[in-house]
């Protein structure tokens, strides 16, 4: 895949995207809080995947594409108006969403989910871009610290300081009672090369074959 | 602390997930994703045909596309343009203006109206001096977005946004509102491209549509229906006079040109924007936002932009329909400053 990435073949991009457009959809949400911003981010990362492709290493024990994505998605959503300045010929094209009634099944469901994310992305407000960066990419993304690494360009000891000061700050908000911390353990975060897929992309995943 | 250096187990990592509240992904809404992904490939297959030598000529014309759904996105302000600063002698300007009509260019019964004709005679009387290839486009804006989209997607209502091109064509530069740091960086911005346009308003047509449908060539028809030709050639032409200071002949055909557009018209009598009364001349794009193009009602000088809505509109959200009215201003941007200057981030 690395190898296809690099030489611009178009299907490893098509690929791609299937694969981890939610992932970096959800993880510019947690950046910026902004849905429609965080679809923006969505379509100016892949533009500049394509465009920062022979970048790539094409060592394919270099593990999955996805850190890759989420560190441009990081970059894209720190300074989006440059990147849409640099692709600005391409948002001009960009399509409208296609209406969507506003009783389609699951709609209800689905907004009560992004208020709910909405919530607490507001409530880390508080922490430094850094620091929520970091938390986003090894918390909520389930990157080890080498891949958020690699993903910011920074120091494996940086994110480790960073998550730290936001473990600290964290613990104040729950105590002040900002953050609601999770009543039941999660899953395990993932791990390198698993994806995570739940029942409803899964079915997505099977109706799209 | 783990010692292990790309092993989080245990430690803060972990704290920090226990102290989160659990938060599912969603996906995007509706065939959001699917649209998003067909066009990505588009995209993919429009920069592979524009590959090679003819790739940069066309990177550097794309930079009139700074579109206002790139505007809607990321509040990137469009700039503006037809002001100029300097002397020229009178001597330089153009003596026949007549379009002239080529294949491309047929002639219509499409009768421009006479503000175009106006803008385009105060443009070509204003005095020029042609920069130095080290010399950087400067553009001031304001730009206000009272919109219900702009407060969808969180974007600032008032903004002031100064842009610098180079007039080698090869960089531009920002000061960044959202991070406060001053921007630098290596793009075509297409500024050589637009001031080398013909200066006759039929041949410039004939160029700019070209473009264009080379760019339209074998694309998939994910892209908007609304998106035909004459659309894209209003957007392209108005983008182009926007975002330059541009030679006196070059502004005026483009004056001329964007008239000559199936579709543009002029809002019958003037305007009140931010207290001024101007004449808004443009064209309803997408079926339903009036672009205009704004000049001072007395000189005909350029002097802003904006978008209007000519009819109710939903636009979808990810976070739910929003219900646009017919007359609801989407955002205005007005011309502070154009000039050339020696370096970027100069002002004067």
């Amino acid at each position: 895949m690395r190898q296809r990435v690099r030489q611009g073949d178009p299907e490893a991009f098509r690929e791609l995207f299937h694969a981890h457009a939610r992932a970096v959809y959800n993880h510019a949400f947690r950046l910026i809080g902004d849905w429609s911003a965080a679809e923006d981010v969505v379509s100016l990362t892949f533009l500049e995947a394509w465009r920062l492709r022979e970048r790539v290493d094409i060592d394919d024990a270099a593990g999955s594409l996805r850190p890759w994505l989420l560190g441009i998605a990081t970059n894209v959503a720190r300074n989006v108006r440059r990147t849409a300045r640099r692709h600005e010929g391409a948002l001009a094209r960009l399509p409208d969403a296609e209406p969507e009634p506003d009783f389609a099944e699951g709609v209800t469901a689905r907004l009560a989910d992004r208020e709910r994310l909405a919530r607490v992305v507001a409530a880390l407000r508080s922490l430094r871009r850094a620091e929520r960066e970091v938390l986003a990419l090894c918390v909520w993304s389930g990157l080890d610290y080498a891949q958020a690494a690699a993903a910011l360009d920074v120091p494996v000891g940086t994110v480790r300081s960073r998550l730290s000061r936001a473990r600290r700050k964290l613990t104040t908000l729950v105590a002040g009672g900002v953050v609601e911390p999770q009543r039941i353990r999660r899953e395990p975060p993932a791990r390198p090369g698993q994806v995570t897929v739940d029942r409803d992309n899964a079915v997505r995943f099977v109706q799209e074959i | 602390m783990d010692m292990t250096p790309n092993q989080p187990a245990g430690d803060d990592r972990d704290e920090v997930a226990r102290l989160l509240p659990e938060l599912a992904e969603v996906d995007l809404p509706g065939g959001r994703q699917r649209q998003l992904q067909e066009f990505l490939m588009s995209e993919i297959q429009r920069d592979q045909r524009e590959s090679g030598a003819a790739r940069r000529v066309q990177q550097r014309l794309l930079f009139a596309t700074a579109g206002l759904a790139a505007a809607a996105v990321a509040a990137v302000a469009v700039g503006t343009g037809a002001l100029h600063t300097g002397t020229v002698p009178a001597g330089s300007l153009p003596t026949d203006t007549t379009p002239q009509h080529t294949a491309q260019n047929p002639p219509s019964n499409h009768a421009p109206a006479p503000a175009f004709e106006l803008a385009a005679q105060y443009a070509a009387a204003q005095p020029y001096t042609p920069p130095r290839p080290d010399q950087w486009v400067y553009v001031k804006d304001h730009k206000s977005n009272p919109s219900s989209i702009a407060k969808d997607k969180g974007q600032r209502q008032d903004e002031i946004t100064e842009v610098w091109r180079s007039v080698d064509g090869l960089k531009m530069a920002e000061w960044n509102p959202d991070t406060g740091k001053f921007d630098t960086w290596t793009q075509d911005n297409g500024y050589p491209e637009a001031v080398a346009l013909p200066t006759d308003p039929g041949k410039l047509l004939d160029a700019v549509r070209g473009q264009l449908q080379h760019e339209a060539g074998g694309v998939p028809a994910h892209i908007k229906p609304s998106d035909d030709m004459d659309s894209l050639l209003f957007g392209r032409l108005a983008m182009i006079l926007e975002s330059n200071v541009l030679p006196p002949p070059v502004a005026a055909a483009l004056w001329r040109g964007i008239g000559m557009v199936p579709g543009a018209t002029q809002e019958p009598g003037t305007v009140m924007v931010n207290g001024r009364p101007v004449v808004a001349v443009g064209r309803v794009q997408e079926g339903w936002r009036f672009e205009q193009l704004l000049l001072d009602a007395g000189t005909h000088e350029f002097v802003g932009y904006r978008s209007v809505a000519a009819k109710d509109h939903t636009f979808t959200s990810p976070t739910g329909p929003i219900r646009i009215k017919r007359g609801e201003v989407q955002f205005t941007i007005t011309r502070v400053a154009a000039k050339f200057v020696d370096k970027a981030g100069q002002t004067g």
